[in-house]
């Protein structure tokens, strides 16, 4: 370990560049997460130019159009207004992954430093911040989320706090339990003794060391975010219609399920598509990382 | 072991005044004033003032508090309905049987599909079987419950005819809400069987059984899979906790007249007691999950109940 | 390699490991055989193929990975590559009992001792549950583990208490055969003389042939009657434990002598082989051990030697000993200098295992 500390810097990072083009040549191998970079690459480009995209505006209503089934006009068809699903679900899709990518965001850097805060100085620090996530977590996720959101009100910014905050307590205890493991290593005693900062620390030494978890969980937890958000919004309590978002769409095409079967398919079939790609791609993630599986 | 248990039981005590006490001080935060919310719209503000008092909401936010948690601790008070003008503890004791049917059923469906096809994959590793399993489980963990619940609904009542798609009264009922809700943990525990007992599969004991003699049959039921019940049992745990919590939706879907549905009835109508009420509920039913799963897991592993009385005979 | 009375006889074999997209050539044509009651030390160095052969025998190879390619194993004359899994079934545990590596791992966590003795028994015997539970028992007290811990998990034993349980389950169903991979290997000095003592002990009790695996020269001068000398998924010296150490034929083998570092004299720094274990993706050609060897030639690296016998019970394969065919049957290697201290070297080696019994 120490003498790893004197290597040129140059070699480390050679190391460093080698494993994460490794991890990736190993992930590229597996054809299910290919699969899914692929369909999540879609979604994003979809999202970013939805607004070119979009042959209509997800807002403007038709009635004349309304309740048309998929066809060349209307590829996804229209609504019970004659908007066009199409475009409400690129729009939507900007809606979904923006709250998936955001709450995570959230979750990785509130859960990430409260872990490495409590590992770090453990004692009382430590106790009062594991107490306060085991609480966080002896309540189901969903719920925590919901009970935010009728506190906060539903809006996007809120529906993002709620999801990421039920997020937070599988970022501390990753943060933490690699803190714990590493804080006592030379290399951190040697840092520590050159007067090195506790904060740079942490950032320099600690956090890189629980990357990989982190990126697998995150990827999963997108997926997860977004789930909730869209469950939220399908029940009442997310993003409410006339908004695009998926969930949102589900809840309006859940009254037409008998005669319109197809405006709730579509959103659905996004979610769904969402979902499976993240996963696909956080599994992917995590065998190509897993330094079990390394040979 | 017991007095594990009862340990386990009071280290709850402190969770769940806490669980209680961060809902209750989120939904004091709510905007709006409960009073009027009761009042209704257009009551005169004397009215208002005068529910204000009786309902304790002048008193210091610690004050209400204290009140609240002493009513659930000495008479299981969860407080009025702001709808109903019942206890909120005769809504959700009325609700529960429902969600906790669901929950039953879909656990119950998720073990009996989830578990024999993990069981399979596993012993069939990499074979086409495996990998058609695998991306099946794939995509059922990755269906929204409100999407496919709607979708066979659509199928199974819609176009089939064969299921109802609402109602809660026979166990016909019970079937496309269970497996809509059972699906992704039916998913989870496949995916879990499978990598679990791919690592038991690994072991060095399995090869001393192997060496023994025993048919492969024997070696993966009474050595494999025994070894991988622990995380096994963890999932299938997390799951039936996750799905209390995820009845909301699909209680909402398949109109079940469960807790979910009696949260998200009181989040449109603004019914803070009732939402505290359920989510302080879920959440101890959440807890109690887990408590069972660390008594069974201390079953299934010796290591664990060893440690178990170890810590008795310290305290003895 | 012809008499009829052999209990086991491995001729030719081969097993093939594919890892990574590679083959791993990890048995390479190997013969071996050994008689009723014989105890024979199979010696090599980590990843010489020594445990590759064991599984092979008893047919349990890691699955798909690895395959018998080629050879065959004759048990009591019937080779047990053409069993059907029926038939090999009853062999394993009954006829062929293995001891692994390392006893932390190899029991199952879950179960209770004398339950893992009892389902030995029960696949192999037939006796009632009473009969079952009180032969597991009565195995335990063999090995030196008291009765009342029949009821005890595996976590609960240390060490070499494990790898006892682990040879009361072996012996239980009184095997033909005994093969012993490394039992000793991951115990303590001190315990490993204990449990080396408890095999003896029990070999001559049960009367049966063993095959111990180890790359510890020591233990086969304790315990074995004969020695083989793996090298490269080969047997590269084949004779008596005495033939082996008086008249080591193999440069291999003797390398392995001179490795061991002797408590009589006094010794700069450890004698260490030449070079690395070969890559076995990729054997050298001619004589596997040529680029290690201190005496290789040119014609080593091009050509195999074949199998030479020095005497009725000894074999070696290096061309170092083809003049000496020609109808002479003493050593081939009369140096004076390598055979006095071949000759001396058992003794040194023994010290360590003696001390620390004592």
């Amino acid at each position: 370990m120490i003498a790893a500390m004197f290597l040129p810097q140059k070699r480390q990072e050679e190391k460093k560049y080698s494993f994460t083009r490794d991890t990736l040549k190993r992930l590229s191998r597996n054809r299910l997460a290919m699969a899914g970079v692929v369909i999540l690459a879609i979604l994003i480009l979809g999202a970013v130019f939805a607004p070119w995209i979009a042959p209509y505006d997800y807002a403007e209503q038709n009635i004349e159009e309304a309740y048309m089934s998929p066809c060349l006009k209307h590829p996804f068809g229209t609504d019970e207004f004659g908007r066009d699903i199409f475009s409400r679900i690129l729009l939507g899709a900007r809606l979904s992954l923006v709250i998936g990518f955001i709450a995570v965001a959230i979750a990785i850097v509130v859960g990430g430093l409260l872990g490495a805060v409590a590992g770090y100085f453990q004692k009382a620090v430590d106790n009062v911040i594991m107490r306060f996530i085991d609480i966080l977590m002896s309540i189901p996720q969903l719920l925590l989320a919901i009970a935010i959101t009728a506190t906060l009100g539903s809006s996007l910014i809120n529906l993002m706090i709620a999801v990421g905050v039920a997020a937070i307590p599988g970022y501390s205890r990753i943060v933490r339990a690699s803190v714990l493991s590493v804080r006592d290593q030379e290399f951190v005693e040697a840092a520590r003794a050159v007067g090195t900062s506790d904060f740079k620390i942490i950032m320099k030494h600690i956090l890189p060391n629980c990357l990989a978890p982190i990126i697998v969980k995150a990827t999963l937890d997108v997926a997860i975010c977004i789930l909730s958000a869209a469950g939220m919004s399908f029940i009442g309590i997310g993003l409410q219609p006339p908004s695009p978002e998926w969930g949102a769409m589900l809840a309006d095409a859940r009254y037409y399920i008998r005669d319109f079967s197809y405006m709730a398919l579509f959103p659905g079939l996004c979610i769904a598509l969402t979902i499976f790609s993240l996963n696909v791609l956080g599994d992917g993630l995590r065998d190509a990382l897993d330094p079990k599986l390394r040979d | 072991m017991i007095r594990y248990v009862l340990k386990r039981i009071l280290a709850l005590i402190p969770i769940f005044v806490a669980v209680s006490f961060v809902i209750f001080s989120l939904l004091q935060l709510t905007p709006g004033d409960p009073a009027s919310i009761v009042a209704g719209t257009g009551a005169p503000k004397e009215a208002v003032e005068q529910l204000r008092e009786e309902m304790g909401l002048n008193d210091p936010f610690l004050v209400r508090y204290f009140n609240y948690l002493k009513g659930i601790v000495t008479k299981f008070d969860l407080g009025t309905s702001y709808e109903t003008k019942t206890p909120v503890t005769e809504r959700i004791l009325t609700a529960f049987p429902a969600t906790l049917r669901l929950a039953l059923a879909s656990i119950l469906f998720a073990i009996v599909v989830g578990l024999p096809i993990g069981i399979i994959s596993a012993t069939k590793q990499y074979s086409v079987l495996d990998n058609t399993f695998m991306v099946i489980a794939l995509i059922g963990i990755s269906l929204p419950v409100f999407w496919s619940g709607l979708m066979l609904i659509l199928l199974f009542s819609v176009k089939l005819r064969w299921l109802p798609s609402s109602g809660f009264s026979t166990i016909r009922h019970l079937i496309l809400p269970g497996i809509t809700l059972g699906a992704q943990s039916a998913a989870m525990i496949t995916r879990m069987t499978r990598s679990s007992m791919l690592d038991v599969i690994r072991q060095d004991y399995i090869r001393t059984v192997r060496a023994k003699g025993l048919p492969e049959l024997g070696i993966t039921f009474s050595h494999v899979l025994r070894n991988a019940l622990i995380p096994i049992v963890t999932v299938i745990g997390l799951q039936f906790g996750q799905l209390i919590g995820g009845a909301v939706l699909t209680e909402t879907i398949f109109s079940i007249p469960g807790i979910g549905r009696l949260m998200v009835q009181a989040l449109k109508t603004r019914d803070y007691p009732v939402i505290l009420g359920s989510v302080l509920f879920i959440s101890l039913l959440f807890c109690l999950t887990n408590l069972v799963i660390d008594v069974v897991y201390a079953y299934l592993d010796p290591k664990i109940k060893a440690q178990y009385s170890r810590e008795r005979g310290k305290k003895a | 390699m012809s008499e009829k009375n052999n209990l086991l006889e491995i001729r030719d074999l081969r097993v093939e490991y594919r890892s990574g997209g590679r083959i791993v050539h990890a048995v390479n044509g190997l013969d071996l055989s050994i008689g009723e009651g014989e105890t024979l030390g199979f010696v090599g160095e980590t990843g010489a193929g020594k445990t590759s052969t064991a599984l092979a025998v008893l047919r349990i190879l890691p699955q798909p990975l690895s395959k018998v390619t080629g050879g065959e194993i004759l048990f009591r004359g019937k080779n047990l590559l053409e069993h059907d899994n029926k038939t090999m079934r009853q062999i394993r545990g009954k006829e062929i009992a293995m001891i692994f590596q390392d006893p932390m791992t190899s029991l199952d966590p879950v179960k209770r001792v004398s339950d893992q003795i009892e389902e030995m028994l029960r696949l192999h015997e037939n006796l009632s549950r009473k009969e079952l539970r009180e032969r597991a028992l009565q195995m335990l007290e063999v090995v030196g583990i008291d009765r009342n811990r029949g009821n005890d998990y595996p976590h609960q034993f240390s060490g070499g208490m494990k790898q006892r349980v682990v040879i009361a389950m072996a012996l239980s169903c009184n095997p033909a055969l005994l093969i012993a991979d490394e039992p000793t290997t991951a115990l303590d000095v001190t315990i490993q003389a204990q449990v080396l003592e408890l095999m003896k002990k029990l070999k001559e009790q049960y009367r049966m042939s063993m095959i111990m695996i180890t790359h510890d020269l020591g233990i086969v001068a304790e315990i074995c009657d004969n020695v083989a000398i793996m090298y490269a998924g080969q047997v590269v010296e084949y004779g008596t434990v005495r033939e082996i150490y008086r008249n080591t034929a193999h440069p291999y083998t003797q390398a392995l002598f001179d490795s061991i570092p002797s408590l009589t004299e006094d010794q700069e720094e450890l004698k260490m082989i030449q070079g690395l274990t070969p890559d076995p993706t990729a054997i050298p050609t001619g004589c596997a051990f040529h680029p290690r060897c201190p005496y290789a030639t040119e014609r080593c690296a091009r050509e195999a030697p074949k199998k030479i016998k020095l005497s009725d019970t000894h074999t070696v394969r290096c061309f170092r000993h083809e003049e000496s065919l020609s109808g002479e049957r003493k050593s081939p290697i009369t140096d004076e200098g390598t055979g006095e201290k071949t000759a001396s070297e058992p003794q040194n080696h023994h010290s360590p295992v003696k001390g620390g019994r004592a």
